[in-house]
């Protein structure tokens, strides 16, 4: 299934786009779909996901639908769904 | 116990002064008085907080407490708009009081010429009603984050990246806190950012709005969501966000 995903501030940066559409499995969650990420985009976009042990930063907010959704959580992600992966920013 | 304020009454020509807003319904004399006796802390007053204090006095907010340091380099004249050529090389927080005072010779202000730090932000805190945190560090940000809830002070808290921002109004024991929204210290957040004066200058309108809302009771606030901006496709999100059971600052 398609799931569109868009990134914000130093992330759009480092995939060099505001969105993309990935193909994943059904049953998938926000865990998996950030894993599978992992995989096709390039180190700059583990730099600010990851930390060097591959732990997730749970400095960049994660939102679902318009939703804060922790990256932890078991909720299936569906088809047609958005989720929007946040790097944290600061400027004033 | 709560605090018994002598609310001071608007003089004629405040009255003059502020006629066109006086007319926006929900807010009137009474929302205006309330503005008149508020204080509000600006921490930083560059591309963001410059803004932020320069409608500030323009509405009428009573008293600001500005928190700046550094004098005027030539970088900062694309955004810092109480910043002048002129002013090169001199104190950035006289710049700011100077020219919030040709707009609003009746401000109060408290202006401290340094950042906010472990030394000056009980203090500065506690003169407030309204705290705007518009610093370029997360260190600032957390630290102010820490000593508003502490406190239990509003914080409106905004931020800006290339074209994108933010905005979120923060309600000590209500709504998630900054360090619920990140619970580690950003990695990825560097000093120097790609900044437009006209986007900083954008979300800075909505954090003053934000706390001319807060003072007065007009209108709702983003308290428990977060506003997300980015003018490169002109898009605006409010998004809903989430506190933090195990937030190591206010749970």
């Amino acid at each position: 299934m398609k799931i569109k995903i868009k990134y914000t501030a130093q992330l759009k940066k480092a995939i060099g786009k505001a969105e993309d559409l990935v193909d994943v499995n059904e049953g998938i969650n926000i865990e998996g779909i950030l894993n599978h990420l992992n995989k096709i985009y390039s180190k700059e976009f583990a730099n600010i996901v990851f930390n060097q042990d591959g732990q997730f930063m749970n400095a960049v907010l994660l939102i679902l639908n318009g939703k804060q959704i922790a990256f932890n959580s078991e909720k299936e992600v569906k088809e047609n769904d958005v989720i929007t992966i946040m790097s944290p920013i600061a400027g004033g | 116990m709560q605090e018994v304020r002598y609310m001071k009454k608007l003089t004629e020509k405040e009255l003059a002064v502020y006629e066109w807003q006086l007319d926006v319904p929900g807010f009137g004399v009474e929302g205006q008085e309330k503005l008149k006796n508020s204080s509000v802390l600006i921490s930083r007053c560059g591309g963001l907080g410059s803004v932020v204090a320069y409608e500030l006095a323009a509405a009428g907010v009573g008293k600001l407490i500005l928190a700046h340091g550094g004098n005027v380099v030539p970088s900062d004249l694309n955004r810092q708009l109480l910043m002048t050529d002129a002013g090169l090389g001199k104190s950035r927080i006289n710049s700011v009081e100077r020219r919030l005072k040709e707009l609003n010779p009746r401000l109060e202000i408290v202006a401290i010429g340094e950042n906010i730090n472990e030394n000056n932000v009980a203090e500065l805190v506690s003169q407030a009603d309204v705290v705007v945190d518009a610093a370029p560090l997360f260190e600032e940000r957390f630290l102010m984050n820490r000593e508003v809830v502490r406190q239990k002070k509003v914080l409106v808290d905004c931020a800006m990246y290339e074209l994108e921002a933010q905005i979120t109004t923060i309600i000590p024991g209500e709504t998630p806190c900054l360090s619920c929204l990140y619970p580690e210290k950003p990695v990825a957040w560097k000093r120097k950012f790609p900044v437009f004066g006209a986007v900083s200058g954008t979300v800075a309108c909505l954090g003053a709005m934000e706390a001319i809302k807060v003072l007065s009771g007009l209108g709702e606030t983003l308290s428990g969501k977060l506003l997300t901006l980015d003018l490169r496709d002109m898009s605006f999100n409010e998004l809903s966000i989430n506190k933090n059971k195990k937030c190591s600052i206010c749970s």
